[in-house]
């Protein structure tokens, strides 16, 4: 026969007999079951984290540490937590909807309606053109004014056949922050010169220089070194994206099924005043 | 009885009948009743307070920067009972004993409130609760 040894109010108390109908159970905290699935799993992590195994005290303080989470875990569920805390709320939310839609099993879809999918969706995919661009940044130095003045002066030196890079170097300022040599998106380069401004170097062919642009710090220059055209890549590079997004709806379609069914059976009584159609 | 009341026997029978085959039909469907007003709704008798409610519409209108629709306010409102469904599904489905995340969430958000008595509140918050619990160790594990 299995003999248990238990602790009630801190004191040692023995409770024989009674674990040979609780099999697998490392301990009871008022009552639940702390696993010993639960406790195999916290040692077999001490075992990877020490690469030895646990001695005695170790393993007495592994159960300490389970014990201790279940008494907060209860005495958390007994003050409300599950319903007054927002992040407890999303967590159990979300680990529940997870949960509805592991049981669906993951959906893998296959070749056909991968390539239906591409067909219909092909755009999603492009990779938009991206651009290398030098900017040359103009400042109001002595007056208002003066910024646009000299950003045009290089633009004219430039016309008459001197390099971006010459021009610029008496008359453009530091730029606030520097763009980058490397092909950016508009997305990307937005962030460096403003939507205005990148969606307008769009325009700017390789090779010539586009602005004055005038922007909050002044005015801007811009010569286009590069552009790489957007493009749409082949079925196979983007197969294992496809099936991704189609397990993902997959997903979405299981979650809605779950809800239209809970729905059915669920007492909702909304207050007279809340919105009409939360249904 | 005369046949004119007859009549009317039945026809109240049968108005009966329906509003029964109605309320069947329809009485899990929302229904709208007199609230107490720090509700919003009740999702299987438990609450939704009107005050989480405000504060979701609140949070949409900073996320967004403009003040929530009709539409959006139906959709914030439904998302709170499809999140009170969840979370009476994961209750039921003893997720709280089980998932490890919702677990850890649970004591971390008791022990933030603890911990902010300072750094000994959490021992001797522990020591209590074991003082005041029944914790029985498996023979083979007790040290």
């Amino acid at each position: 026969m299995v003999l248990g040894m238990g602790l009630v109010s801190g004191q040692i108390v023995e409770h024989r007999g009674r674990w040979g109908a609780i099999q697998g159970v490392a301990a009871l905290v008022n009552g639940a079951a702390i696993e010993g699935s639960a406790y195999a799993y916290a040692l077999d992590r001490a075992r990877a984290i020490t690469g030895r195994e646990p001695g005695a005290a170790e393993r007495a303080a592994i159960l300490d540490r389970l014990i201790e989470e279940e008494l907060l875990v209860q005495r958390a569920i007994e003050l409300g937590v599950l319903q007054s805390d927002r992040e407890v709320r999303k967590t159990v939310a979300r680990a529940m909807l997870e949960r509805v839609v592991e049981s669906a099993g993951r959906y893998r879809a296959g070749s056909r309606e991968v390539a239906r999918y591409y067909a219909a969706h092909a755009a999603r995919f492009a990779v938009p053109e991206r651009t290398v661009v030098t900017v040359a940044a103009f400042r109001d130095r002595d007056r208002a004014g003066d910024a646009l003045d000299r950003a045009l002066e290089v633009k004219g030196t430039i016309a008459a056949g001197v390099p971006f890079e010459v021009a610029i170097r008496a008359l453009a300022d530091p730029p606030t922050i520097p763009v980058p040599s490397i092909a950016l998106t508009e997305r990307a380069l937005a962030m460096y010169v403003g939507p205005v401004v990148a969606r307008a170097v769009g325009k700017v062919a390789v090779g010539e220089v586009g602005g004055p642009f005038a922007s909050p710090a002044g005015h801007m220059l811009i010569t286009v070194r590069d552009r790489e055209p957007s493009r749409t890549p082949a079925l196979d590079d983007v197969e294992e994206q496809i099936r991704a997004e189609l397990a993902r709806e997959a997903a979405d379609r299981t979650a809605r099924q779950f809800f239209f069914e809970r729905r059915r059976r669920t007492q909702v009584v909304l207050a007279s005043n809340a919105p009409q159609e939360a249904r | 009885v005369r046949p004119r009341g007859l009549k009317l026997l039945a026809l109240g029978a049968l108005a009966g009948t329906l509003l029964a085959v109605f309320g069947l039909v329809h009485g899990r469907r929302n229904e709208r009743s007199l609230l107490a007003p720090s509700l919003i709704a009740t999702v299987n008798e438990r609450p939704i307070l009107r005050a989480e409610f405000e504060r979701a519409l609140a949070m949409f209108a900073a996320d967004t920067r403009s003040a929530p629709t009709q539409a959006d306010e139906a959709r914030i409102l439904q998302r709170l009972i499809e999140e009170e469904i969840l979370v009476q599904e994961a209750v039921a489905a003893g997720l709280l004993e089980s998932d490890r995340s919702v677990r850890e969430a649970l004591t971390a958000a008791l022990l933030t409130s603890i911990e902010r008595d300072g750094p000994g509140a959490r021992k001797e918050y522990v020591a209590s609760l074991r003082a005041a619990s029944e914790v029985v160790l498996h023979a083979s594990e007790h040290q």
